[in-house]
């Protein structure tokens, strides 16, 4: 399951998955990205339940968080349940803000504030764009521009 | 930066509220589950970010054993006026049994942007190959598992 979620001004997304392992031998895996801007506040709600009956389960949850701005909040709100005891889950997640150094960075090469913002947002959301379909990977890369050039960091 | 270290060995819930309300606090906080005794635990931890430039470590380790089953709610939460916050909690869980089970709850609430959160949770069984390994070197079966369970948790 992959998703994305930009909360804006007078948002608050509350989005995330449920994967319920109720067989033997399955495996899933959750990337939820958020970003949350102009005082949106972005949440991932996610559950892995995996039965008693589904062994040997494998399940991994990944889910990152950008805030752009002081206004703006990020909450994340995964329950990972296990009923029995051969299974290999694992959750991560990280919030962080976009930093300066890799603004400054990429501005000292040339780049607008703007461009700089677009090109750190891109690469943050890289792993799910890489996995869709070319046309839609196109698609959201320009909404992602789109986006971006409203806002002013 | 010292580690406080708590002990939870019997069944009943346990709610732990770590504050960080000075600025520059940097606390490390570990809590070791010991389930193996039948029954239901429940540890609920709040790192609380009050203040400025504070950061925390927040570790859990629990092994669960037969018939006894584990919640363990953890909770980063950072409040607007809290920025440059660098916090990370960790929750495994080891399974030591069939009937064992285990819930955990990672979770953030951020209304600063200025911080560093993450968290991680995993959730899972003693690798057989390490009690292999372990027997090759002349440990009965059960003997393996103890050590290794041992220094899991740490103890």
């Amino acid at each position: 399951m992959l998703s994305i979620a930009v909360a804006s001004s007078g948002q608050h997304q509350d989005a995330g998955a449920k994967m319920y392992h109720l067989a033997p031998r399955t495996t899933s895996k959750i990337t939820s990205k958020s970003i949350s801007r102009d005082g949106g506040r972005a949440s991932y709600r996610g559950l892995v339940s995996i039965s008693p009956r589904a062994k040997e389960a494998r399940s991994r949850v990944v889910c990152d968080a950008l805030i752009m701005d002081a206004k703006s909040r990020s909450d994340t709100y995964p329950t990972n349940r296990v009923l029995n005891n051969e299974v290999i889950l694992e959750h991560e997640a990280y919030v962080s803000k976009i930093g300066v150094e890799q603004l400054y960075y990429l501005m000292s090469r040339g780049m607008s504030e703007a461009e700089a913002q677009t090109l750190i947002v891109r690469g943050f959301l890289e792993p799910v764009v890489g996995e869709l379909p070319m046309e839609y990977a196109v698609e959201l890369n320009r909404l992602v521009k789109l986006e971006m050039e409203g806002s002013v960091g | 930066m010292k580690t406080i270290s708590k002990k939870y060995n019997k069944p009943g819930k346990h709610e732990i509220t770590i504050p960080f309300d000075k600025e520059g606090q940097e606390k490390a906080w570990l809590g070791v589950v010991d389930a193996r005794a039948e029954g239901e635990y429940e540890l609920e931890i709040l790192a609380w970010h009050t203040a400025p430039s504070t950061g925390g470590r927040i570790t859990v380790r629990g092994v669960v054993g037969k018939g006894a089953s584990l919640t363990v709610r953890g909770m980063i939460k950072i409040e607007k006026q809290a920025q440059k916050i660098d916090d990370f909690l960790e929750i495994r869980i080891l399974l030591l049994d069939p009937s064992a089970r285990a819930t955990a709850e990672p979770k953030l609430e951020i209304e600063a942007d200025d911080v560093r959160a993450s968290h991680a949770a995993s959730v899972g069984k003693i690798d057989e190959t390490q009690i292999l390994y372990l027997a090759s070197r002349g440990l009965s079966e059960k003997q393996a598992r103890e050590e290794i369970v041992k220094g899991f948790l740490g103890v």
